[in-house]
């Protein structure tokens, strides 16, 4: 008997042992060895880096609604934006810069991951790009969020248990930060030329490294940032081209995505979707739904009308009217329409508008350019106009005008530049980069970068002064306007900052 | 009365001429001795009892006589006496005293010898037939249970939480054991496929597969000295579940059949449609922009771009009304049973076909259940439970999470009421009527619930037992979005398919020991070694764009384009322990049980992996001492006390490695390139949370077991907390799981039954039960302090805030805090003081940043005091938690009527109703609002009314105490009247039992949704208490028949 009991316990205990063993996890994912490892893994990571800049909250949609709306040059068609964001008032809850500032941190912490993971002395070029675009993106998503946030949290290594909680950097690190992440970048990256997959050459981070000298010039003629800023611009120089006609940028996918003019390209399909269509197309207009977020303030487009009478880009930037999807019906909005109501008062942006009627949903290929050589023309005569006067600064913006002009039949505007002193001419390049390139993400900066008395006396005190109707938003008139809120979830999650560190106004 | 004393007198000289005196002993049927039996002479009141070693000595006036011999628990006995001087007396146990038997973890205990807070529940199976699952069957029957349960949609889930929330993480579900096999599966579902954040998954039942008519009984093991044997998955609590077996005699065949119908017990009161039209013309006024309508008499018209009436007058619809309709359901089965002395068996099937409020909402299930057991030989016992479900559905949308056109609960309630011409013609995509239409979630479940018993008895003492028990479960869901609801318009058509396939597995070697000692002294001990575990398999997929629509679901190969490629997922979990219990009893009145399990899980790494769960306990049965054995008053006096430890595993597996997943990009093909990026921040440290239990409580029984009552105190305290926290996103992370703080939950539990009239042909009796608990974080101390403002006091405490309810606009916003010393999960929001009832006062008031008050709009609290009011100004509004939760039940029984009820409430918590932030804000949208908002806004001709000024939109996104309302609730849950059609005993049909019945048949409460029981976020650690688009509760009425053969 107890021999019995002996025996089972045995028998129980010794199988026991066998178990034991198997009590170890071997997940079926993917782990940092597996990633990696070769140049493979490593291009595999990279397009995990791009992935939250494709999101709805980045450059699928929540960027363009957020630079839209603080821009002062458009209005909010939804209600609960009319009179918040879209009026240069958002409340730190708002859905669009709460999601942009995670996805934003989303694709950095993706970046961190891989600077940490990739040796910068591999000696195997390919890495060596991988680990340069890695370093130029970091780079452009901490400039956009300096220049919307201010000072933000500075997160240079994956984080750890003991990382969760970082203060706001001040804005002076951020941006010392992305310079020493571009010039890596432009030590790493191949030229445009070797990239493939519509990857960013190594110019887009001198004209990245451009655009950080002359936010951090600011409205200061004598800064040495221009210098700087002139330097990493003229290296941009020559090194892509212009497209013969400006409406191409925008008319079909086959001539916007991936052009010689495209320096930095967020590419899309109708997997990877980009929402951009809809921002800028009503529900009616075609079979799919439309959400007319973002419609030009009236100034705005009075103001290139104005300037540039028969300019061909006015078309390929404004739309006044469209037929109705399904009956046809020709619907008109202001100016070829008074501004009786809300729904009337406001321009649509051509560039994006879907034009094909038959879309149903928004799996289109449509790319989305952030850096253009047009743009670089145009910062370039900027630069050498605050560096040396407009002498030698009209050869660039000339280059865009004469695009421009040959982009219409035989139109006389816009015509090439001459005879303007220097702050007339700085007053002139301020206003084309909206000419030439708005609703295309940069008006927001543009309009910010040169302060707040250069935002308030060329935007907030035009738009108010224009206002005519009671739905017309008012612009509040002060500092506030300068910068959006950290989001609130952040404020209460993160322990190192409090609502006293909340941005001026909020 | 002569002859009496005549014989007497003639009797008493005989009797003393015959006196003998007899030693006897009385022994049990081990040949242990039984101390305080008592030995009566028949026919006389004369009496002894046993001594300590069962021995006994009675004088007999007169041979023969005959001796009564009666213990408690055995069957009496009656010996002739002729001659003996000595005698051994053996007695018998009592068969149905052993019923009182009860399952407890891995094996079972006489009741009598109980000593951890314990209840067992047993229904009639007419009115258990009634409940859906065997969550919602449990609420009011049992004390110390928290049941939430929401019968509005089939399939909808059920939430216990036994004795408060054990842990801050979401799901704090019981483990239930079926029959032995742990069933971890309650708020257990398929991965939601879909990539769109703003949908999420209706939560189902997960605990399908068991029936709750075939249950035989359910026991809730509450206290750790009754959990701790399940070690680190105990401390939730574990409810026992034992399905029935045969019962000894020829076979018993039951066939049953029921059909109920179900209608929705509440709606949202909003304007009608001409109210509304006012509405929306009173708004544009304001807004300076056109009128949308022309109202004349009560007929209203759209208006054209000159101002005139077009057309016909536009349709009004109230779209609650017009959207739920009456489910019908039909329930049908037999069951079969019998035993003989070598084997049992039970064989049951059941139908059920359950209609929905919405159109074509249905769940079909059948179960089948087979359970049989055999002697083998003299040794060797076999006992098999096998369980089978197939159930198969069309559900409706869960929680729409931003609670906009997305919702449809949202669009019930708030879709514009006017509509031009027929209702299916209506353009707009995201009508109601449209959404029922277009709107599809199949699921298709199969689940397999087996186990093998094999007992092997070694020798009188020793038994060794092996389990082998699985269940295996699959579960497909596919969620359509047809081109004419929001998401499918966006997507031209949106179908996300989820499938699941768990094979979970115990292997129990148990060697078990029970043994008598000298003097009642009772041994039993079990020790074991199991292993089990689960092997879960994913998959999901989601595409949209399809070239043909109407074959919906059937066809996602007609999609065009990938949403969410196709995945699959893996999760793997095993634990391996040793257990082992033993209990001593002496003379039924000592109790002495401890209990220990050691655990080993795959979850964590390193020393983290082995957690060890010990509890003591003792008890003290007070009636079976001399002083109360006499005791006419106190037939049972039983006084518990316990202590112990049990754990909690229940995360994800792999969270201590770093994780990578795929993300995608394209090229400049347009092609779409696989890309990989980290999943989560590893946390290497995890363990276990550890929660220890103390447990006071005794059971008293009163006239014979009349009126019985139990009683019991209880402090949990938990460590080492599993929190999934928010952290700051610029992480690059929304959560990260950590082992943090400590939980404290105090609380009593009492119950009482009581047999208040029991006669021939009447009986009535009443039971109840009152559960009071408090729950407290106790520390936080991994995060820093903060300065925060609770009751009016600035505090300097650790804390952290739950999710956004919504990802919409109106509340992105978190609404419970979690604040070191306070009550879990209190409602954390903005305070407000009414209405700007005028300019000036609207002037004075804190501004919301630059933003001017106007009159009408919301006042806030400057809490703070600073003049703004922002995210500092919030502080506490309200408590999710109940001070109490009760139910009482009554049975009459009339000749052959019988009448059950059943009453359950909850007292004390609040709720945060965040559709009002839709509903009770008239903010000028198209959007439909509650009657009051608008009839009792804000204007200069009502500056007293209690809503904002119409337009305003002060209080539309953020939480303030304006959404709080009182969730307490009593409810009717159950009523039964049931009458037995007794037949004659050799006819064919041996009994009819006719049954009418009554589900939720009404409500008393002060909480304005659809229904204070809510369900929206039940498996969510970090939203608690609030109701986001929840749906609407059903009364149900049943009619049944059961008949007997």
């Amino acid at each position: 008997m107890k021999n019995i009991i002996k025996l089972l316990i045995a028998t129980i205990f010794s199988s026991l042992l066998y178990v034991s063993c198997n009590l170890e996890e071997n997940p079926p994912y993917l782990t940092e060895s597996s990633v990696y490892t070769s140049v493979d893994g490593a291009s595999t990571a990279l397009n995990g880096v791009f992935n939250p800049l494709t999101d709805h909250f980045y450059y699928g949609h929540d960027y363009h609604v957020v630079n839209a709306y603080m821009s002062g040059m458009f209005a909010a068609k939804v209600g609960r934006d009319r009179y918040t964001i879209g009026a240069l008032r958002p409340t730190p809850t708002i859905n669009y810069l709460t999601k942009f500032w995670e996805f934003s941190y989303k694709s950095i912490g993706r970046a961190n991951d891989m600077i940490v993971n990739v040796a910068e002395d591999s000696g195997d070029a390919e890495l060596d790009n991988i680990l340069g675009i890695t370093y130029f993106l970091r780079a452009h998503v901490y400039l956009n969020l300096v220049r919307l946030y201010g000072g933000v949290p500075l997160r240079v290594l994956p984080t750890t248990p003991e990382t969760l909680h970082q203060p706001r950097a001040s804005v002076e690190d951020v941006y010392a930060l992305i310079i020493a992440d571009c010039e890596k970048a432009k030590s790493l990256m191949k030229g445009p030329g070797e990239q493939s997959g519509g990857k960013p050459g190594k110019y887009a981070a001198n004209m990245l490294l451009a655009k950080t000298y002359m936010t951090l010039a600011g409205n200061n003629s004598s800064s040495p940032y221009w210098q700087k800023a002139y330097d990493e611009a003229i290296q941009v120089y020559g090194m892509y081209s212009l497209v013969n006609n400006y409406d191409d940028l925008f008319s079909s996918e086959n001539t916007a995505n991936n052009n010689s003019e495209s320096i930095f390209e967020i590419q899309f399909n109708p997997e990877v979707k980009s929402k951009i269509g809809r921002i800028f197309t009503p529900n009616a207009a075609y079979a799919g739904p439309g959400w007319e977020r973002v419609r030009a303030l009236p100034e705005v487009v009075d103001a290139h009308a104005a300037r540039y009478p028969n300019d061909p880009r006015y078309n390929s930037t404004f739309r006044d009217q469209y037929n109705k999807f399904g009956n046809g019906a020709l619907l008109k909005v202001y100016p070829a329409r008074a501004r009786s109501n809300f729904n009337v008062a406001y321009t649509y942006i051509n560039k994006y508008f879907i034009k094909d009627q038959s879309i149903k949903s928004d799996a289109t290929n449509y790319n989305f350019v952030q850096l253009r050589y047009g743009d670089l023309l145009l910062m370039l005569a900027e630069i050498e106009n605050e560096l040396n006067g407009p002498t030698s600064a009209y050869q660039y913006v000339n280059e865009v005008l004469t695009r421009a002009r040959n982009s219409g039949n035989g139109v006389t505007e816009p015509a090439n530049w001459f005879g303007l002193n220097q702050d007339e001419f700085r007053a002139a390049i301020m206003k084309e980069y909206h000419f030439e390139l708005l609703g295309e993400g940069q008006d927001f900066f543009v309009g910010h970068r040169r302060g707040y008395d250069f935002f308030k006396v060329n935007y907030i005190d035009v738009h108010n002064a224009r206002i005519d109707r009671g739905f017309d938003p008012v612009f509040p008139d002060d500092q506030s306007v300068m910068l959006i809120p950290i989001p609130g979830v952040e404020i209460d999650t993160n322990r190192e900052i409090t609502a006293a560190d909340q941005n001026p106004g909020y | 009365m002569k002859k009496i004393l005549y014989i007497i007198l003639f009797l008493v000289p005989l009797s003393f001429l015959a006196q003998t005196t007899l030693k006897g002993k009385v022994i049990d049927d081990a040949k242990f001795p039984l101390p305080g039996a008592s030995i009566i002479i028949k026919g006389s009141t004369k009496g002894e009892m046993t001594n300590f070693d069962g021995n006994f000595t009675i004088t007999i006036p007169k041979t023969p006589a005959t001796l009564v011999v009666r213990f408690l628990g055995y069957i009496t006995k009656e010996v002739i006496i002729t001659d003996q001087t000595s005698i051994t007396i053996e007695l018998k146990p009592n068969a149905e005293q052993l019923d009182e038997i009860v399952v407890i973890g891995y094996g079972s205990s006489a009741k009598k010898d109980l000593t951890g807070a314990i209840t067992e529940v047993k229904e009639t199976a007419s009115v258990a037939a009634q409940y859906n699952t065997v969550g919602s069957l449990l609420q009011g029957r049992s004390s110390g249970l928290l049941v939430s349960s929401n019968t509005g949609s089939p399939g909808a889930p059920t939430s216990i939480r036994i004795r408060g929330a054990n842990s801050l993480r979401g799901n704090n579900e019981p483990l239930y054991v079926i029959d032995g096999v742990i069933i971890s599966s309650a708020g257990e579902d398929v991965i939601n496929a879909s990539r769109n954040a703003n949908d999420s998954q209706q939560t189902q039942n997960g605990l399908t597969g068991i029936n709750p008519r075939d249950i035989e009984s359910m026991v809730v093991l509450k206290d750790a000295s009754a959990t701790a044997i399940y070690g680190s998955r105990g401390a939730n609590g574990v409810i026992l579940i034992t399905t029935k077996k045969g019962k000894q005699g020829k076979a018993v065949i039951n066939v049953f059949g029921s059909s109920t119908i179900i209608n929705v017990n509440n709606t949202i009161p909003v304007l009608n449609a001409l109210d509304y039209a006012q509405y929306r013309n009173e708004s544009a006024i304001i807004n300076g922009i056109d009128i949308p309508y022309s109202i004349n008499g009560t007929d209203v018209y759209a208006i054209d771009s000159a101002g005139d009436p077009v057309g016909d007058p536009l349709r009004q619809v109230n779209w609650q009304d017009e959207i739920f309709r009456a489910g019908l359901s039909k329930n049908m089965g037999l069951n079969i049973s019998g035993a003989t002395e070598k084997s049992n068996y039970y064989l049951s099937a059941t139908f059920n076909d359950t209609e929905g409020i919405l159109p074509a909402t249905f769940l079909t299930n059948s179960n089948l259940q087979f359970n049989y057991s055999n002697n083998l030989t003299d040794k060797l016992k076999i006992d098999t439970r096998v369980g089978l479900y197939l159930g198969r559905g069309n559900m409706s949308q869960g929680t729409s999470i931003s609670g906009g056109s997305r919702s449809f609960a949202r669009q019930l309630i708030s879709y514009n009421p006017l509509v031009d011409g027929e209702i299916e013609d209506d353009e707009d995509f995201t009508n109601p009527f449209k959404f029922t239409e277009n709107f599809e979630e199949k699921i298709n479940e199969k689940r397999l619930n087996a186990s093998v018993n094999l007992t092997y008895k070694i020798n009188d003492a020793f038994k060794y037992q092996i389990r082998a028990g699985s269940n295996f479960r699959t579960k497909d869901r596919s969620r359509w979005y047809g081109a004419e609801t929001f998401q499918g318009k966006e997507n031209n058509s949106l179908l996300a398919l989820s499938s699941l396939e768990k094979t979970s597995y115990t292997f129990d070697n148990l060697l078990l020991y029970t043994k008598r000692f000298e003097n009642s002294h009772r041994l039993n001990a079990t020790v074991g070694v199991t292993y089990d575990g689960s092997d879960s398999k994913n998959e999901i997929y989601e595409i949209s764009d399809f070239a043909i629509n109407n074959l919906r679901e059937q066809s996602p190969q007609l999609g065009g384009v990938v949403v969410t490629p196709f995945s699959k997922l893996r999760f793997k979990e095993n634990i391996f322990s040793y257990l082992g219990r033993f209990t001593y009893t002496i003379k039924n009145k000592y109790m002495f049980n401890a209990s220990f399990r050691a655990d080993k899980s795959s979850k964590f790494q390193g020393a983290n992996q082995t957690g060890y769960f010990p509890a003591v306990s003792l008890g003290w049965t007070a009636s079976n001492e001399k002083f109360l054995t006499a005791s006419k008053l106190v037939s049972n006096l039983k006084f518990r006390a316990s202590w112990g430890q049990v754990g909690n595993q229940a995360i994800n597996p792999y969270q201590t490695l770093n994780l990578y997943d795929t993300s995608l990009y394209s090229d400049d093909s347009g092609s779409t390139v696989v890309g990989v990026a980290p999943l989560n921040i590893s946390n290497p440290d995890l363990t276990w949370e550890t929660t220890t239990q103390l447990n006071a409580g005794f059971d008293l029984s009163l006239w014979n077991g009349r009126l019985s009552t139990s009683f019991d105190i209880y402090q949990k305290e938990t460590t080492d907390l599993l929190i999934n926290t928010p952290i700051p996103t610029s992480s690059g992370f929304t959560n990260f799981l950590k082992n943090q703080g400590g939980l404290q939950n105090q609380g009593i539990d009492i119950s009482f039954d009581g047999l208040i009239v029991e006669k021939d042909n009447f009986s009535f009796s009443l039971g109840g039960n009152i559960s009071f608990n408090k729950s407290k974080i106790q520390d936080l101390e991994a995060l820093p302090a903060s300065d925060i403002w609770i009751d009016g006091q600035l505090v300097s405490t650790p804390y952290y805030l739950g999710s956004n309810v919504s990802s919409g606009n109106n509340f992105k916003a978190p609404a419970n805090a979690f604040i070191q010393g306070q009550e879990v999960g209190l409602f954390w929001g903005y305070k407000t003081n009414g209405i700007y009832q005028d300019q000036p006062a609207a002037d004075t008031g804190p501004t919301h940043g630059n933003t001017p008050n106007l009159a009408g709009d919301v006042a806030y609290v400057d809490v703070d005091g600073d003049g703004f009011i922002t995210s500092a100004d919030r502080t506490n509004i309200g408590n999710p938690n109940p001070d109490f939760t009760y139910g009482i039940n009554a049975k009459l029984k009339y000749k052959n009527f019988g009448l059950s009820m059943l009453f359950n409430g909850v007292e004390g918590n609040d709720i945060v109703n965040g559709n009002l932030l839709i509903e009770g804000n008239a903010e000028g949208t198209t959007r439909n609002i509650r009657q009051d908002t608008y009839l009792d806004a804000w204007s200069l001709a009502n500056p007293t009314g209690a809503y904002p000024r119409v337009g305003s939109q002060s209080a539309t996104t953020r939480p303030t105490d304006r959404l709080v309302e009182d969730g307490s609730y009593f409810r009717l849950n159950n009523i039964t009247l049931s009458y037995d059609l007794n037949l004659e005993k050799e006819s064919f049909i041996q009994g009819i039992r006719l049954y009418a019945s009554g589900n939720n048949v009404f409500t008393i409460t002060d909480y304005s949704g659809y229904d204070p029981e809510l369900t929206s976020f039940l498996y969510n650690g970090t939203i608690i208490g609030v109701d986001w688009g929840g749906s609407p509760n059903v009364s149900s009425y049943v009619i049944g028949a059961n008949i007997k053969f």
